[in-house]
């Protein structure tokens, strides 16, 4: 029905009344004749209905016929609305204008973007750039060159590989990428030992082998020489070891933890800009001790928009400290986890830890506990020395 | 007559065709007491704000209520808004 009234609309329809003798008589008329009818409506004996402008010149001469009078009352649909769009030229012009204004501002740059440049200052320096070639605001598309653009980039910055220039819509986009330049050339420089150690297997890249399996260095003593066939070199290599670490912890044998107590209390703010307001709960939080949870929800976050109105839940959770008392293994066990935490974190990456020796002090008197913990781990101790000159 | 609908609605019900098919009938359908879409009618013999009736392929249907309007009008369907007081066949 929805398709048949937008059709009827398209083709312009009448609001019309008829009066006389029975006038529901052409209704039947109609039927027969296939014109279609709607939003019939019997109103203190007249008969009002809608009919397409077609049927409504095919009813005519039945109306006439049957000795009734047939009014028209309104008329609607496209073309009695372009036809009062003819009478009324300023609208049209108005119209004209804004599609002319708005194709016109579609062909002006609107917003500028610079991607892919690594530091502010040559940022800075492309911006300077476009601006002397004309790429600013409100610019016409047609008038900027890019291809001209792209060139100039990579003639003056140097350090650049790579740059495109594109429009889409109308924001202009610079595309640069960086070069990559090869590290360089590195000086001769000596392996030494980062840490005491004994060695069990040493891999020379470059430079010369000072120790082999089995030796015991120090830290500082070299390990790789920059030399090779008499010529200075950076030397390269990795030297394996065993080295020993060793941390020691102690505490008296009582755990105190922190726990939520299960009691909560929740509070709603709304923030209007920087400021906040408190919907409902309580002003302060009502617990000595307490974490909180926080969640935002913002009313419409959709591309750059953004209403400043936040509506904030936080939620008070209580804490209470639990203490717990250990027993003197249970102590030592936690002491020593403590203290091999600690040391596994003082690790280099790539080491291994191949033993771990964990020892009670014996006590005195006092309520502590202490433990000591050793590990022995296997990496790689070979460290960049001192730079050194030519050697003759 | 009475054999040949008769046999129709053997037919159909053997078939499972809708009836109305088969035996030409109306349909109607009726939305609470506000709309009334009848299929498959022979016109209009009355109308009124509270009386409408329709000419079917077998007798009338009358339609009785307040503020009855025809909101469509079309050779297939007959569409009746308003209030519906009473649907009647005769």
């Amino acid at each position: 029905m929805f398709i048949l009234r937008t059709w009827f609309w398209l083709r312009g329809q009448v609001l019309v009344r008829v009066e006389g003798e029975h006038p529901e008589r052409l209704l039947n008329l109609a039927l027969s004749r296939g014109i279609y009818l709607w939003d019939v409506r019997w109103q203190e004996g007249r008969l009002y209905f809608r009919v397409g402008s077609r049927g409504f010149f095919r009813l005519r001469p039945l109306v006439r016929a049957k000795g009734l009078r047939l009014r028209i009352l309104a008329k609607g649909g496209l073309p009695f609305m372009l036809r009062r769009l003819r009478r009324r030229q300023a609208l049209l012009l108005g119209g004209a204008l804004f599609l002319c204004a708005l194709y016109a501002w579609a062909n002006c740059v609107w917003s500028l973007e610079i991607i892919g440049t690594r530091n502010e200052v040559q940022a800075r320096e492309l911006q300077a750039l476009l601006v002397e070639k004309g790429v600013s605001r409100g610019v016409l598309k047609s008038r900027i060159d890019l291809s001209a653009i792209e060139h100039e980039v990579l003639a003056r910055f140097l350090d650049l590989a790579w740059a495109r220039a594109y429009f889409a819509g109308t924001k202009f986009t610079l595309e640069v990428v960086p070069k990559l330049l090869p590290p360089a050339a590195e000086e001769p420089v000596d392996l030494v030992a980062r840490k005491s150690g004994v060695v069990l297997e040493v891999q020379v890249l470059a430079g010369t082998a000072l120790v082999e399996k089995g030796a015991t260095v120090r830290a500082g003593d070299v390990l790789i020489k920059g030399e090779q066939g008499g010529k200075p070199v950076p030397a390269r290599g990795r030297v394996w070891a065993r080295v020993w670490y060793e941390a020691y912890a102690e505490g008296p044998p009582e755990q105190v933890r922190v726990l939520r107590t299960g009691r909560t209390a929740e509070v709603h703010l709304i923030r209007v800009f920087q400021r906040e307001f408190l919907l409902f709960g309580p002003k302060e939080p009502p617990f000595a001790r307490y974490e909180t949870e926080t969640s935002v929800k913002t009313l419409l976050d959709w591309r750059n928009l953004r209403v400043p109105v936040e509506v904030i839940n936080k939620v008070y959770l209580e804490l209470k400290e639990e203490r717990r008392h250990l027993t003197a293994e249970e102590n030592a066990e936690r002491l020593a986890s403590e203290a091999l935490a600690k040391l596994k974190q003082g690790l280099v990456e790539g080491a291994e830890i191949v033993k771990v020796d964990k020892r009670v002090l014996s006590s005195p008197e006092d309520n502590l506990t202490r433990v000591r913990v050793r590990i022995e781990t296997v990496e790689d101790i070979a460290e960049r020395g001192r730079v050194f000159g030519r050697r003759e | 007559m009475q054999r040949g609908v008769r046999l129709g609605r053997r037919l159909a019900e053997l078939l499972e065709i809708p009836p109305d098919i088969v035996l030409d009938l109306a349909r109607l359908t009726l939305v609470g007491n506000l709309q009334l879409v009848l299929e498959n009618h022979r016109g209009i013999v009355e109308y009124s704000s509270n009386r409408v009736r329709l000419a079917l392929a077998q007798g009338e249907l009358t339609i009785s209520g307040s503020d009855l309007v025809l909101v469509s009008l079309s050779a297939d369907e007959i569409v009746v808004e308003g209030h519906i007081g009473k649907v009647e066949f005769s």
